[in-house]
């Protein structure tokens, strides 16, 4: 039996797992997608090859790419992008890390310290500027913004962004010349451009130093070689590992999953289970296990920040293709943020024809003339403090057949109080007045249909688990993962508080169930990009 | 009932006045995705790289035995006639054809949830398509291959 069984290796799942076997717990992570052996090799910075819904590395889908993606029900004009693989979607985020905002939920200022811990570990690092975040910082502040210097958010104000980047060293960001650009003659960011199309630079770092931290290169490391940079028990990982079943018996808790790649089911008992595949997986897996939901709360809930788009032609340089893809933002209390995104032309085109008007789509002769230049374009992505409704949620699907690994989830969007919409309107005329100010020749604001990469709250802190993310219903079984989010967090992008939560999460499971001591605000963290980790890393052959 | 036979009834509710020709629809998926891409894009060149793709994408995403491009076309094709009986969407000009998408985006929840998915994503996923192309970076000017860029500009001071 093990100690602990976690579900998931994305955002948060091996923050858990990492911190749990630097105790010393006997730690197996399930990962459904597959764990990439060299990614230098494996992944590219084509958009197509990395991020095709269908055929992409990083879709939401078996490691075998001959295979279809895995099917969810979405009765709605909507895009849902997950990504399977070790890092889940940490592999294509672009790595920004703001705390949440302060008044989002009761207990912030005790969740600092753990904030802190994760900060540093990850590392989270104050973004450096490129031509297009010192526009929108210059015309945020031509629009009368203050700008923030603490990372605890205190009105509206613009900033750099806190990014889980590694910041520009050496060559890094200095040439573009690739045989410049290799580790140790760069260090961290290169300013390449690909965030999503996953981080695999600087060519020849030690997987523990790749530019972007996605767990893939911070925690999961960390995790497997914790019995190397510290005094732990290395976790167990495995990939392509589907789970099916979270079974509880008495104090016995067990998972089951499905091999994908040949069918075969393994079931394994621990004394604690984490369920971390995502706000969309975790209600499903909770609802196919059979487990309680009495109030009908499981999956209820979700919010998505409602994101929408707003892009500036501009005539001179910008240089929107290089770079963090974002790396500067405004936050506005009360309504949510918007930030500066740099996306690559595939994605930058995605989102200049998505829309759930479609005469607001820019298309044909219009697309060509805003993707005549990428390096003249400002984007800025409104990320909206949307209000919990229960009747967005995700449940199983009626209409669907059930895939190799049990009913899909079905994912509905049916309400959106005015105060979202407001919320929203508010944010996209700030994006709107900052391209004035820097004297775009043309503006869109798209009013996309539900972009969905920020999803939330679906097993809601408070309703489905307690502040510890314990299960209510269900002692020994925890959730770490977006799911747990008591909400929207009122704007900020979710991860960092995700992880800051799945730290408090792992600290509280060795404190009630393994008799041990409390280490955030106790201890010091020992970062991912520590020499101790760069040596465990490298003995272990990862 | 699974996700194609979903589409297939949905379908049908779109393109009611044409059930007994949906085999002559099918047929016409090429001609209908091509129309579709030029729309989109507005790019001939760009277009022939790009419709393929949207094939060879669709029909991943939910293989079987009649190919969700074709399920897509003949959407396409039913919401078409609605705008302007017995044409096709290829036979439809900018505006039909915006009329048309419209169309299908106003269908009722309820009725026809996964239709307004599928069609909803069809322009961002040409557009995306497109754009990930050889053609769609020389268009926008951009350096696919570069692992990084002389960009750096410092640290931001109020």
């Amino acid at each position: 039996m093990r100690d602990v069984i976690v579900v998931g290796a994305g955002g948060g799942g091996p923050v858990v797992a990492k911190e749990l076997a630097a105790r010393g717990l006997d730690v197996l992570l399930l990962e459904a997608g597959p764990a990439w052996q060299d990614p230098e090799r494996e992944w590219s910075h084509d958009e197509n090859v990395a991020n095709n819904p269908a055929t992409g590395i990083f879709r939401f889908g078996p490691g075998d790419r001959t295979q279809a993606p895995w099917p969810r029900d979405l009765p709605q004009n909507s895009f849902l992008w997950q990504t399977a693989g070790v890092g889940g979607s940490t592999l294509h985020y672009f790595g920004n890390s703001p705390r949440a905002m302060p008044d989002a939920f009761a207990g912030y200022g005790e969740l600092i310290p753990y904030y802190e811990w994760v900060e540093h570990t990850l590392p989270v690092q104050t973004a450096a500027m490129g031509t297009k975040e010192e526009l929108f910082l210059r015309g945020a502040t031509s629009a009368g913004l203050p700008t923030q210097t603490s990372k605890d958010i205190s009105g509206a104000a613009c900033r750099p962004q806190q990014n889980a980047i590694l910041q520009p060293q050496g060559t890094a960001g200095r040439t573009d010349r690739a045989k410049q650009l290799v580790y140790p003659r760069a260090k961290g960011c290169t300013f390449c451009g690909h965030c999503p199309q996953g981080c695999f630079l600087p060519l020849k770092a030690p997987l523990n130093l790749k530019a972007k931290r996605s767990t893939h290169v911070s925690y999961v490391p960390m995790a497997l070689t914790a019995d190397r940079w510290t005094h732990g028990r290395a976790a167990t990982l495995v990939p392509d590992a589907f789970a099916v079943k979270v079974g509880a018996e008495g104090a016995l808790r067990s998972v089951t999953w499905r091999n994908t790649r040949s069918g075969a089911l393994t079931t394994e008992e621990a004394k604690v289970v984490v369920l971390a595949g995502g706000p969309v997986e975790t209600p499903r897996l909770w609802l196919n296990s059979g487990l309680p939901n009495a109030n009908d709360q499981v999956g209820r809930g979700l919010t998505d920040h409602y994101l929408d788009f707003v892009v500036g032609r501009f005539t001179h340089y910008t240089g929107s293709g290089k770079g963090a893809t974002s790396a500067a933002r405004a936050d506005f209390p009360g309504r949510g943020c918007i930030e500066q995104v740099g996306a690559a032309p595939g994605l930058q085109a995605q989102g200049l024809t998505d829309s759930l008007e479609p005469g607001r789509r820019v298309l044909g002769a219009r697309l060509k003339r805003f993707l005549a230049n990428l390096d003249r374009l400002i984007a800025i992505a409104v990320i909206t403090d949307d209000d919990v409704q229960p009747a967005n949620r995700v449940t199983l699907s009626q209409a669907m057949t059930p895939d190799a690994n049990g009913p899909i989830a079905r994912l509905e969007l049916r309400s959106r109080t005015a105060r979202t919409l407001a919320n929203r309107d508010f944010l996209a005329a700030q994006a709107v007045k900052i391209l004035n100010a820097l004297g775009a020749r043309e503006i869109v604001r798209m009013n996309w249909a539900p972009v969905l990469l920020h999803l939330h709250s679906t097993m809601r802190m408070g309703v489905v688990v307690s502040p510890d993310w314990e299960s209510l219903a269900v002692e020994r079984v925890f959730v770490a993962d977006n799911s747990a989010l008591p909400n929207a967090l009122g704007g900020p992008n979710p991860t960092l508080t995700t992880q800051a939560f799945a730290t408090r999460t792992a600290e509280r499971i060795f404190v009630r169930y393994f008799g041990g001591d409390p280490w955030v605000g106790r201890e010091s963290p020992v970062s991912s990009v520590d020499d101790s980790v760069t040596r465990a890393v490298l003995a272990a052959g990862l | 009932m699974n996700r194609r036979e979903l589409l297939r009834r949905a379908t049908a509710l779109v393109v009611a006045t044409r059930l007994g020709r949906l085999g002559d629809a099918f047929a016409s998926t090429r001609g209908t995705l091509d129309a579709l891409v030029e729309y989109v894009l507005a790019d001939r060149q760009l277009a022939a790289a790009t419709t393929p793709r949207l094939v060879r994408t669709l029909d991943h995403f939910l293989p079987g035995p009649q190919p969700l491009s074709a399920t897509a076309a003949a959407i396409l094709d039913g919401a078409a006639a609605q705008v302007k009986p017995g044409a096709t969407f290829a036979q439809l000009s900018r505006a039909q054809k915006a009329q048309a998408f419209a169309q299908i985006e106003s269908l009722p929840d309820e009725a026809a949830g996964s239709i307004r998915f599928l069609v909803g994503n069809l322009a961002d996923l040409t557009a995306f398509l497109a754009y990930s192309t050889t053609r769609g970076h020389r268009l926008a000017r951009f350096r696919t291959a570069a692992h990084g860029h002389r960009e750096f500009r410092g640290y931001w001071h109020a």
